[in-house]
């Protein structure tokens, strides 16, 4: 009984538990990104200019305290 | 030229307005001069916790569309001069702003005031967005509650995106406020410490608001709560106030309880 007392988490520290994966799953979404496209489109303009593009893929990936863009270029073989 | 502060919170309820009401008073009473604007359009309250609801001759809305001038639709607190207070319309709704008419509204402001306060409606939707469009900076008003939290994360994702200054490549500045800070719920693991907000959120903190009950005999009475000395939300207030104009004033810990802290003590001599 008390052992489950002392052994029991405390409610602010579940919250912040929480708080950190849902926060970070939110940020996670492209949607908080509103420049994706036009940074996308420039992109593509950049690697035109010296090779032939298909598409161009943009990810935030964030792993533990370390945020990044992972962009996908993916050539045009005939370009 | 003044400085444009959007007070912003993501979730309604928070104290955002009763923030926005002491802020500006206590920027006012540092002899600054300084404007409260309330954008909170179809949802006035600023003049009530301000207690100049019966003041309001001309709103923001027919000051945008000409039908007043800035000069007459300005109302001067009777507390302190340098205070003064532009009202929300109350009978239109939020889709009566634009960008153009916001921008016009808040350069004339600048012009004549140190200081541009201007209240956001609750949520992240278009009153929001003109709301922190053409500001310098922001100060976020949070309770050490989970939802409170997660919106203001989500609002601070749309200032640092919409706003003109990043837009333009700058940075807007961006100050967190913890408001209703219980320092027993926190002294029992109960309430969400002040670290880990700030750790969660990434943003510097400008104050916090302990839990008074004050403040709604303030609301009630329309003189906000920085004017009662005695209140330790209202010095509080002060103390943010007195941050924001550029003093030096030292961070106390309102999440420990004075009574906490007198047990402790007492305890040391059992």
């Amino acid at each position: 009984m008390l052992f489950d007392w002392f052994n029991k988490k405390k409610s602010a520290s579940v919250a912040r538990d929480r708080l950190t994966i849902a926060i970070m799953s939110d940020r996670d979404s492209t949607s908080d990104l509103p420049f994706m496209d036009d940074m996308k489109a420039e992109i593509v303009e950049v690697v035109k200019k010296y090779v032939g593009v298909r598409a161009v893929d943009i990810r935030k990936e964030i792993e533990g305290d370390f945020e990044a863009l992972a962009i996908d270029v993916e050539l045009d073989r005939k370009g | 030229m003044g400085i444009v502060i959007a007070v912003i919170s993501g979730k309604g309820g928070v104290g955002k307005t009763t923030a926005t009401a002491n802020l500006g008073l206590g920027i006012a009473m540092n002899g600054k001069k300084c404007v409260v604007v309330d954008f909170d359009i179809g949802q006035r309250n600023l003049d009530m916790i301000l207690g100049l609801e019966n003041r309001v001759v001309y709103d923001l809305v027919q000051v945008m569309d000409g039908e007043a001038s800035v000069k007459q639709a300005l109302i001067k607190s009777k507390v302190d001069d340098n205070l003064s207070f532009l009202a929300a319309s109350q009978s239109k709704d939020k889709s009566v702003l634009n960008s153009q008419k916001v921008q016009k509204l808040v350069q004339e402001l600048k012009e004549s005031f140190d200081y541009v306060i201007l209240d956001s409606p609750a949520g992240i939707e278009s009153g929001f967005e003109h709301t922190i469009e053409f500001a310098d900076a922001a100060i976020i008003v949070v309770n050490p509650e989970v939802s409170s939290i997660r919106d203001a994360d989500r609002a601070i994702g749309i200032l640092d995106s919409k706003s003109q200054k990043v837009k333009e490549g700058a940075e807007v500045a961006k100050y967190l406020i913890i408001n209703r800070i219980s320092a027993d719920m926190v002294q029992s693991g109960e309430m969400l410490r002040s670290e880990d907000i700030l750790d969660i959120l990434n943003i510097k903190l400008v104050g916090k608001i302990p839990e008074d009950k004050g403040v709604i005999d303030a609301s009630n009475q329309g003189k906000p709560i920085i004017l009662n000395k005695k209140s330790i939300a209202g010095q509080a207030y002060n103390r943010i106030s007195g941050r924001l104009c550029g003093k030096k004033v030292d961070m106390k810990d309102v999440e420990i309880s004075d009574s906490g802290l007198f047990q402790k003590i007492a305890g040391m001599f059992k």
